[in-house]
């Protein structure tokens, strides 16, 4: 594993060990929306706007945190054979961190540099 | 008459191997997750929720980050395959740190057997994280550890 030489606790671009990027922010709203709700990937893609091949790193990155536990469907009893879904759940810690990552998300009115965000 | 039949052929034809071609490329990429891998089952199941319109776009956005991960993960349980390998072989009991860091390689966990000289060996490891259940501690650590 290789290491880590960032510091979370000062470098703006990373919350924790994720890299705060428009995306995470965009799944972050979207799952602070309904914080104990639990969330598949493709209704989060949809509603956060996310591409599926950014979304499911992503997750993967919460899950590693621990910002998002997993659990599956149970087997529908006529359909056996049928892939369950996966579902996703927000954390206490990931209902705190999520929270962060929003509130560092750039606005016009105080950001002069586009891409560029700062903490107040 | 007969030019729109056989427009109407190449059209349900290009769909169907347009969709052919994804599901072979959707497979492909399921088929290189570990079989374990969680992956697998849950981007089977989403692929259910896509919209037949949306999927072609749902897939082809997947296929390069999933490819990598799928990449990543296999490549991880071919390495902790092979360190589990190595162990199956691994004889020199005095190099304590050096098997320790074998089985943590192998990802092997507290209550996992593993096989050496033919011999079965339940993985338990004391407060410090080494390893008590191993021959080596009989051998070389004496009445203490076990």
């Amino acid at each position: 594993m290789s290491a880590r030489s960032t510091n979370p606790e000062t470098d703006l671009c990373r919350i924790g060990y994720v890299k705060n990027t428009k995306a995470l922010r965009r799944v972050a709203k979207v799952l602070l929306k309904d914080p104990k709700g639990r969330h598949y990937g493709y209704s989060l893609s949809k509603a956060a706007d996310v591409k599926s091949g950014v979304l499911y790193p992503l997750l993967t990155r919460l899950l590693a945190e621990g910002w998002v536990t997993d659990e599956w469907e149970a087997h529908e009893a006529d359909d056996p054979g049928r892939p369950r879904r996966r579902y996703y759940r927000v954390t206490a810690d990931g209902v705190s961190q999520l929270a962060r990552i929003v509130a560092t998300e750039p606005h016009a009115a105080t950001s002069t540099s586009p891409g560029i965000a700062w903490t107040q | 008459m007969t030019f729109w039949i056989e427009l109407g052929l190449v059209v349900v034809g290009a769909r169907l191997l347009q969709g052919f071609i994804l599901g072979l490329l959707f497979e492909i990429v399921l088929r290189f997750f570990p079989t374990a891998n969680p992956r697998r089952e849950e981007l089977r199941a989403e692929l259910r929720a896509v919209p037949s319109k949306e999927q072609p776009g749902w897939i082809g956005h997947l296929l390069l980050s999933q490819l990598r991960e799928a990449i990543s993960a296999r490549v991880a349980e071919l390495r902790a395959a092979r360190h589990r390998r190595q162990l199956d072989r691994f004889v020199d009991y005095d190099v304590v740190e050096e098997l320790t860091n074998f089985v943590a390689h192998a990802r092997l966990n507290d209550g996992d057997t593993l096989t050496m000289d033919g011999a079965d060996y339940t993985i338990t490891r004391d407060q410090n994280g080494h390893i008590v259940a191993l021959p080596y501690r009989s051998r070389n650590v004496g009445g203490d550890g076990q």
